[in-house]
């Protein structure tokens, strides 16, 4: 345990896709992370989804995949994680629809460079608390009223460099040492 | 509906193949994102807001079209 905020590990390899494929990713990392020989946990989900392991109280993670990457965070506290390929949409249009007025104007400063930048925040702060993309996502803004970003009250995020085309986004509470590895 | 729901489906994803069973998650592995750039989609063909919260419970093409049945909108 760091004091000084949450150590992660960030596990990473291709994905072909599909919920099988992402659970066997899942317990092979787990292994790799406790250093177990294997991993057969029981995961159990929160109230609106997230999932955790049953009997693991102390290992915490959060699980994303987009294009043709996987990746699994892993702590010994809550956090969220969530990649995302830059894809063809109008993103004008769906930051109007979607997103806080604050994070558009945000956007719009910008002429929506930073799109998916600002959704990985998002994604991230939601899997962080576990609520999901349950209820309405224009009703928090992970911009500040004077337009700093990525910033909420109560949590930290750290964009992450990941490769061309890509945006990736780390929330927790607080942010310690974080390392990508291959799986 | 089930070609409309293949179409946009196909424009926003490139995946394809879709039947009333397929699972957007668990079969077709989309995202977060995906979804919401699929709704997008879904709302400017019927001219209409679908509420965010209803769309994480919609998990199979027929949930999707039983969805849209149910708020009148049956023809594509």
């Amino acid at each position: 345990m760091n004091d000084q905020g949450a150590d992660v590990l960030i596990y990473t390899c291709p994905f072909g896709g599909g919920a099988e494929e992402s659970h066997r990713l899942l317990y092979r990392a787990a292994a790799q992370y406790t250093g177990a020989a294997e991993c057969r946990w029981t995961i159990s989900h929160g109230p609106k989804g997230k999932p955790h392991f049953t009997q693991m109280t102390d290992v915490h993670f959060s699980i994303t995949h987009s294009g043709a990457f996987w990746m699994c965070a892993f702590s010994d506290r809550p956090v969220g994680l969530d990649l995302q390929k830059h894809q063809p949409c109008q993103r004008e249009k769906l930051s109007k629809r979607f997103f806080h007025p604050w994070e558009d104007a945000f956007l719009n400063r910008r002429g929506y460079l930073n799109f998916f930048e600002l959704w990985t925040a998002k994604e991230s702060y939601v899997k962080y608390t576990g609520q999901g993309i349950t209820e309405e996502l224009e009703n928090f803004s992970v911009v500040s009223q004077t337009g700093e970003f990525p910033h909420l009250a109560g949590v930290q995020f750290r964009l992450l460099p990941w490769q061309k085309e890509y945006a990736l986004c780390l929330c927790a509470q607080e942010i310690g040492a974080v390392h990508l590895t291959e799986l | 509906m089930l070609q409309l729901i293949e179409e946009i489906v196909y424009q926003v994803t490139g995946k394809n193949g879709l039947t009333y069973d397929t699972d957007f998650v668990q079969d077709l592995a989309l995202n977060s994102f995906d979804v919401m750039n699929i709704i997008g989609k879904f709302e400017d063909h019927f001219d209409t807001t679908i509420p965010t919260r209803d769309v994480w419970h919609l998990h199979q093409v027929k949930d999707v079209i039983d969805y849209l049945a149910g708020r009148g909108f049956t023809q594509p």
